[in-house]
């Protein structure tokens, strides 16, 4: 017999807003030493997970690896990273830059989403917008004509509740800023309906979830003396939702 | 979760503040034997209730305790309120200055909601069913205090 599934099988996770760059030039990145210049403003924080990826073809001998690292440093106003292999390890240098990226370029982007923690809640609607293209000059029968009508774009919007705590490391304070983050490119939701852990990891195989780009629209703070503190984020979908509704 | 350190924030400001009354009014707490009070004209019962302790949350469920503390003054019975009152108030007197108290980086950080009392008992108005209790024939004045409360446990 069928389970319902309760909204505790459910969980919300997050790749932070800005922590997506994917136009990196071969000159980004250093001849001698460890600064990577990946744009300035964007949202990278220091032990933030990310991946560094270069075009095929190219050519990375004595350069910065390809491969999964942790933000070092990271200066807005400049635009300067510097990675290191472990949280809060030493930063990776190179002694020599990358080469023959063609027409393509080098990415470094937050590595996956991560599970922010004390949510109460999310919820995620989408939308299609309706054409109406009746046309006149239908007989009238028995019954009266209908309109007619095609599907527009689509669009949608979601919002989460999240409970502040006193762990400060939250993704959820990370949310908050990111709202008024200028470049939000690589904001995501991982919305799971259904999220099965094996081994301690995630199995996103068995798991169900809705994988969604997004833009953060707005974070409504609660703070009273009766209830938990909580912040109600809004976003909306800025590209097609991924589903994965399957549990295989 | 601590529910003892959470209990002491409220018991031991208590404790000291009726140990310092001349002369010194004895306090039981939950679980303490009230061994004086076929003697004791006056005492203080404490009892804190935990209430809920968590919220729920999607992948965790993150503290939030709540409770309830009830203070009830005894004294002697038909020698009006007077005494009582003033016993009583030794109590919201602790309790508005645990609210009173700021936030601390460590420990536990408590606040009352508001302060719902007193109330006595037993009550002489009528045929309420106070007069009917077990409770209208003790030879005791009986005020109540209590206050719900939220606490954080720091670390």
């Amino acid at each position: 017999m069928a389970t319902v599934l309760s909204g505790t099988s459910g969980a919300l996770y997050y790749t932070p807003a800005g922590t997506s760059v994917t136009t990196l030039a071969a000159g980004a990145f250093p001849a001698t030493g460890a600064n990577i210049t990946v744009g300035s403003y964007l949202g990278f924080k220091v032990n933030d997970p990310v991946t560094l990826a270069y075009p095929v073809g190219a050519t990375v001998t004595n350069a910065i690896p390809a491969g999964a690292y942790f933000v070092k440093t990271y200066v807005p106003a400049t635009g300067i990273m510097t990675v290191s292999s472990t949280a809060g390890g030493s930063a990776v240098t190179a002694t020599a830059a990358p080469s023959g990226f063609g027409a393509g370029f080098a990415s470094i982007t937050y590595t996956a989403p991560a599970v922010v923690g004390s949510v109460r809640e999310w919820s995620f609607e989408i939308t299609r917008s309706e054409i109406d293209v009746t046309t006149i000059g239908q007989e009238a029968g028995q019954y009266a004509p209908f309109r007619s009508y095609i599907t527009g774009f689509a669009d949608g919007s979601g919002s989460a509740t999240v409970y502040t705590t006193d762990d400060d490391t939250n993704l959820s304070s990370r949310m908050i800023e990111d709202v008024i983050q200028a470049t939000q490119a690589g904001a995501t939701m991982k919305l799971y309906i259904d999220r099965i852990v094996a081994a301690g990891t995630v199995n996103d195989t068995t798991s169900r979830s809705i994988s969604v780009p997004v833009i953060l629209t707005s974070a409504s703070l609660t703070v009273n003396p009766d209830d938990g503190q909580s912040v109600e984020i809004a976003f909306r979908p800025s590209a097609a939702p991924t589903f994965d509704l399957s549990k295989s | 979760m601590n529910y003892q350190a959470v209990r002491a924030v409220f018991e031991a400001p208590l404790l000291s503040a009726y140990n310092n009354l001349t002369p010194a009014v004895p306090v039981y707490f939950d679980n303490v034997m009230n061994d004086d009070a076929d003697s004791a004209e006056e005492f203080v019962h404490v009892n804190i209730h935990f209430g809920l302790t968590t919220e729920l949350a999607l992948t965790s469920n993150p503290d939030n305790i709540r409770g309830v503390i009830v203070i009830r003054t005894y004294t002697p019975k038909d020698r009006g309120p007077a005494r009582n009152q003033t016993l009583v108030d030794v109590a919201t007197t602790v309790i508005q200055t645990i609210n009173a108290t700021a936030k601390p980086a460590t420990g536990v950080y408590a606040r009352t909601g508001p302060i719902d009392g007193p109330s006595f008992s037993p009550s002489f108005a009528g045929t309420t069913p106070d007069q009917q209790s077990r409770r209208a024939f003790t030879p005791f004045f009986i005020s109540r205090i209590e206050a719900g409360f939220q606490a954080q446990v720091l670390s």
